[in-house]
């Protein structure tokens, strides 16, 4: 830039502060009549202002923390910690055939015994008609 | 003695006063129109360089705005820039109503000011007026853009938000807003109190 363009420049500026200053300060008597246009304030038309949107995550992320605010998160981390244990502990029951520690959980056969059907033909004797 | 109240009004931004006021709250509406009322009123002063037209626009942006009030959304844009955007149509409309020589009227009819600084004053009087005349030769957006940086004070953000543009595309209107005026106000350098190119 050269010295006459920052003269240029200079007196631009010089000519926008001198219009600043012209322009009147607002008068007190103004200022009262814009405060006159405020109307009194009409409960019934009362509104929320509309939250600024957000993505997806942040609606599935504050949807978690307001569940666990609003709840003792100590005792639902309890009661869902039991669930799953039993859960596991099913399945693990499941899979080694009642033996656990060599210990059956089936009482006849803890006992020794033989575990013998007393009234096999019972059913059969209700289909021929008690013969 | 100022309140607890005045003083957490001061602290919020004009989009929290505006859903205050849709709420009843009439104090954040009263903080509102301290905080913008005066630079709307110049905004409007620098364009119709009529003290009675301006005070007339600024109060019916205002009533605007209170009317818009309940159904005001934090994300839709910020409350001086709607204001501003108010303000500049409003301007057009009695623009173009007005018979065109009611501003030099107005110069005309201020009262002399006796003080000391009367020279100054109107010498800041002749160069506001001759910059308002080779503002109103310019294309309508490259003066509303250099009135909104230069008089107004406003960032290029801000003016690019009030005028619907990209900052570049504000940046480039100010700049050929600026040397159109510099090339206008060229031959009025002495009239002006310029001489051997210094300010």
């Amino acid at each position: 830039m050269t010295q006459h363009d920052q003269n240029q420049d200079a007196q631009l500026d010089d000519l926008f502060a001198a219009a600043r200053r012209d322009a009147p300060e607002p008068s007190d008597a103004f200022m009262q009549a814009l405060f006159d246009t405020i109307p009194e304030p009409n409960a019934a038309t009362a509104v929320t202002a509309e939250p600024v949107s957000q993505g997806w995550w942040a609606g599935v992320r504050q949807a978690v923390t307001d569940t666990f605010a609003t709840r003792n998160i100590f005792a639902d981390v309890s009661a869902l910690t039991g669930v799953i244990a039993a859960g596991v502990f099913g399945v693990w029951i499941g899979v080694n055939g009642g033996d656990i520690g060599g210990i059956s959980l089936n009482p006849f056969e803890a006992q020794g015994l033989d575990i013998v059907d007393p009234f096999s033909g019972l059913d059969l004797s209700y289909v021929d008609g008690g013969a | 003695m100022v309140k607890d109240t005045d003083i957490s009004l001061g602290d919020l931004a004009d989009n929290a006063l505006l859903v205050l006021f849709a709420n009843g709250s009439k104090p954040a509406a009263m903080e509102l129109t301290r905080r913008l009322g005066p630079k709307l009123f110049r905004h409007a002063y620098y364009r119709l360089q009529n003290k009675s037209d301006a005070e007339d626009i600024a109060q019916e942006a205002f009533l605007r705005l209170w009317k818009i009030a309940p159904e005001w959304k934090q994300d839709q844009a910020q409350v001086s820039t709607w204001l501003y955007r108010v303000i500049d149509n409003l301007c057009i409309d009695r623009l173009r109503a007005r018979r065109p020589s009611s501003s030099l009227d107005d110069l005309t009819n201020d009262p002399v000011d006796p003080s000391p600084s009367a020279d100054q004053s109107m010498l800041d009087q002749s160069r506001a007026l001759a910059l308002h005349t080779a503002l109103a030769a310019l294309p309508e957006r490259q003066a509303q853009a250099v009135r909104l940086r230069h008089l107004d004070n406003l960032t290029n953000l801000e003016i690019a938000q009030i005028m619907g543009l990209t900052v570049e595309a504000v940046e480039s209107l100010t700049a050929r807003g600026k040397r159109a005026l510099q090339a206008q106000l060229h031959g009025q350098k002495t009239a002006l109190g310029y001489e051997n190119d210094t300010a």
